[in-house]
């Protein structure tokens, strides 16, 4: 490809490449950059959390009260969605917000892999977070849980539809939260790597193009803002959504 | 407000007072289900007033693949009983409608239109304010 130094693809960036191939049986098991960048989420997480408490000071130091604000907007958020009795749940909705944030943040940096682009990665988190529903509310309440799908003050004739309709908005709730941070993860950086592939192709065109590569560039700068905004408020956002679902195996029937 | 529609609601209610005072309960319930359905908006948008008030964009994306999403699922299910019934298409053509229910069902609830999965009460009472001229506290009272 002769076009290659000036065109720009900008699915490259989310292609998944083994680092090292491991075949077990029919199954492709290697090791790829996708593995590497979750493995580099969860040590930059654990690292982060464990050095940064580490000292353990009253008086927290700048790094342990980012940590602690972090608890606290986490443990606000479930007991606010969940009441005191989601607080058995605040391990997994911290690591859930953590993993996402990290990953979403790792992703900004230039040339590294965008873990949380990845539809499958984002369909096993939530999938992990509607099974602990289905799971702890069968648990917790057997068969009291169906009646989430059964609203009260619905006449007796609409019941069979109103429960078809309410089941099939139950199981689109994994899909949608994992299509969400999957389709802003992706088009956000679909769109900075279109932009910056702009001021490529206008920089190669003499004086001129060069001078109008400037706006591109602007709007990259832009967007570069746009997007940790949208990585912080993503992992906000899967995190509360994960809180309100939770309270529906807390409490099926208000 | 036109007029033949108030009488008409009057008139279904044996025991409803004289035509002024109906105006003025009228508009006194008008403005207590105005005054419910704000409560009940700003009480469902629980990251929605978040997201709106940084980028619509955001709230966009949320939205669609809220609707998106029930209609695919209600696509998937009928496409599977399908499959183990045998019985195309009917079963996608329905399933297919009800996930389209399911879709507007999701977005009104992502907006707080409508109240949570098994969360009747504020819905009732917004059932029987809609209802024109069939108040049972008046007339039990």
């Amino acid at each position: 490809m002769a076009t290659d130094s000036t065109t720009v693809d900008p699915i490259h960036q989310f292609a998944i490449q083994p680092i090292i191939p491991i075949r077990v049986g029919d199954y492709d098991l290697s090791f790829t950059n996708a593995s590497l960048f979750m493995l580099a989420t969860v040590v930059v997480a654990s690292l982060f959390l464990y050095l940064t408490t580490a000292s353990r000071g009253l008086l927290p130091s700048r790094m342990q009260s980012v940590t602690e604000m972090a608890y606290e907007f986490v443990a606000s958020m479930l007991r606010d969605a969940a009441g005191t009795g989601g607080m058995r749940f605040f391990p997994f909705v911290f690591a859930l917000f953590v993993f996402v944030l990290v990953a979403n943040l790792l992703g900004m940096i230039p040339f590294f892999f965008t873990v949380t682009a990845q539809i499958i990665v984002t369909f096993a988190l939530s999938m992990m977070v509607i099974l602990t529903v289905v799971v702890y509310g069968f648990m917790k309440h057997g068969f009291g849980f169906l009646k989430l799908f059964v609203p009260e003050g619905v006449p007796m004739i609409l019941v069979p539809l109103v429960v078809a309709i309410e089941i099939i908005s139950f199981l689109s709730r994994p899909v949608s939260l994992s299509v969400r941070l999957f389709a802003n993860m992706l088009a956000g950086h679909i769109t900075l790597k279109v932009f910056a592939g702009f001021i490529i192709s206008l920089g190669s065109l003499g004086a001129i193009g060069i001078a109008s590569a400037i706006l591109p560039l602007v709007m990259v700068v832009a967007l570069t803002g746009l997007e940790f905004l949208v990585a912080f408020l993503q992992a906000y956002v899967f995190a509360v959504l994960t809180c309100m679902y939770l309270n529906d195996a807390l409490h099926p029937s208000h | 407000m036109s007029d033949p529609q108030e009488t008409a609601g009057k008139a279904a209610s044996p025991d409803r007072h004289t035509p002024k005072t109906g105006e003025g309960a009228l508009d006194d319930r008008l403005a207590r289900l105005n005054e419910k359905l704000d409560a009940k908006t700003v009480h469902g948008t629980v990251d929605g007033d978040n997201i709106r008030g940084k980028s619509g964009m955001g709230e966009a994306l949320r939205l669609s693949s809220e609707f998106v999403a029930a209609i695919l699922v209600g696509a998937g299910l009928g496409w599977a009983l399908d499959y183990a019934f045998g019985t195309s298409p009917f079963g996608m053509i329905g399933f297919l409608m009800l996930g389209f229910a399911a879709g507007i069902l999701n977005i009104m609830r992502a907006t707080g239109r409508v109240s949570d999965f098994g969360e009747p009460v504020q819905g009732e009472h917004l059932k029987s304010d809609f209802t024109i001229g069939s108040d049972d506290e008046d007339k039990s009272a």
